[in-house]
């Protein structure tokens, strides 16, 4: 089995083979060598899914009649479970009727190689099921991605936001988000040319990201507003970190406009312990918030608590 | 080190990383034929089953397709028989040919 520590080093993909037979192991073992994947090993189709919940391998080659759990059945597992159900299988099977394969497809499998099984076409089968599976998780990023930004997109803040709140909601995390806008946008466009809008829109949500922490997932909300969703942190934390961000930002230097700086105003609802707002009344919320930042003057925060408590920056000394 | 007649293997003789694999196959081939035979003997028929099913999936990868042939066959043959049921003499013939062919590579084993 690939050692998880070493995961930074070796980055073949990791290949996991789930069959009962030792036989096939090591044929497989001996076969792949010059392949450059690493080769991760189970026994059968529970400990295969156990395996592939905690360290989702890049493809899975899955055997079909196994004691324990078979591997219709560990399919099924499979594409049930989100963490596994974009990871390739491609069923081994001595059983090879047609029923089989339909059943296997069906199933969502990738590929289907019979046994016992001819090498060079399993090394095809192979190459060509993580090529199609990279193209994928290609296509599934750019889907998630604002093209001028690099941020996440509006799609993408809509689901994981759901997601957050829901597991805000099991284990009584802190969950806080943040809704920014450019101040005065509209003013850049008009005076310097759209060019230099969507350098101000892209030159901002550097600035955001490079602010962010890796767990955080900062998106690009529509035109010039941005959001932020917080895991595991408190609007308290949220405002430090976001306080920081402000001040950089008015603290930017623009090529296109040297005299013209720019602020962002924010937005900021969290939680420390569990929700206590629905998803959309706290994004509402948040939204509100933002509009009282942008009512009192522009470049400022206005923070909350999901129960309504105000929380203010402390005092600089 | 034994020479290997091409006429037996279904991998190729002459490469390096093939014979690895026919040899692993081969340091093996004694306790699996004990393991047939006692399993058999004992009249675990399920266990049987799953022993030739592997046989018949691993063998011809490792270069020994006739011991993948005879393996099919007596899956077949306990396949369609009810496992509960079966006696030895009823699958004997196809049991006698798996065990042969394993035998006759034996020859190949440094004594």
């Amino acid at each position: 089995m690939p050692d998880p520590s070493n995961n930074q080093l070796d980055s073949r993909p990791v290949v996991l083979l789930v069959d009962d037979s030792d036989f096939v192991h090591r044929l497989l073992k001996a076969r792949l060598k010059y392949e450059s994947v690493q080769l991760a090993s189970a026994y059968n189709g529970l400990e295969g899914f156990e395996f592939a919940k905690k360290n989702p391998p890049d493809l899975i080659l899955l055997d079909i009649d196994m004691p324990v759990m078979d591997g219709f059945e560990t399919l099924r597992c499979l594409m049930e479970e989100p963490i596994t159900r974009n990871i390739p299988v491609i069923v081994l099977s001595g059983m090879d009727t047609t029923q089989d394969k339909v059943t296997a497809f069906d199933l969502g499998a990738i590929d289907f190689v019979s046994k016992p099984f001819e090498l060079t076409e399993l090394r095809a089968r192979l190459r060509s099921s993580l090529r199609i599976s990279s193209l994928l998780k290609m296509l599934e990023q750019k889907a998630q991605v604002d093209g001028l930004t690099g941020l996440y997109n509006r799609a993408y803040f809509d689901q994981r936001w759901i997601e957050e709140y829901e597991r805000c909601l099991r284990h009584s995390n802190g969950l806080t988000i943040v809704m920014m806008d450019i101040d005065n946008f509209k003013s850049v466009n008009d005076s310097f040319g759209h060019p230099a809008g969507d350098a101000v829109i892209s030159g901002v949500a550097n600035l955001i990201q490079s602010h962010v922490r890796k767990s955080d997932i900062a998106c690009r909300y529509g035109g010039e507003e941005f959001v932020l969703i917080l895991p595991e942190t408190s609007p308290e934390q949220a405002l430090g970190l976001c306080e920081r961000i402000r001040t950089d930002c008015e603290a930017i230097h623009w090529p296109r406009h040297p005299d013209r700086n720019i602020t962002i105003s924010m937005g900021i609802t969290g939680c420390s312990d569990g929700a206590t707002l629905q998803p959309m009344p706290w994004i509402e919320h948040a939204d509100s918030n933002l509009y009282k930042a942008k009512e009192s003057g522009r470049n400022r925060i206005v923070c909350d608590q999901t129960q309504g408590k105000l929380i203010g920056l402390p005092k600089a000394g | 080190m034994p020479q290997y007649d091409q006429a037996q293997f279904s991998l190729d003789v002459t490469d390096e990383d093939d014979i690895e694999l026919i040899e692993m196959f081969l340091e093996e081939l004694p306790s699996r034929i004990d393991t047939l035979r006692s399993v058999a003997e004992a009249g675990d028929f399920s266990h049987l089953n799953r022993l030739a099913h592997q046989l018949k999936g691993a063998a011809p990868g490792f270069g020994f397709d006739p011991i993948g042939t005879t393996a099919g066959i007596l899956e077949e043959r306990l396949k369609t028989s009810n496992l509960e049921m079966v006696e030895l003499e009823q699958i004997q013939d196809e049991f006698d040919a798996l065990l042969t062919e394993c035998n006759s590579y034996l020859k190949y084993i440094d004594s």
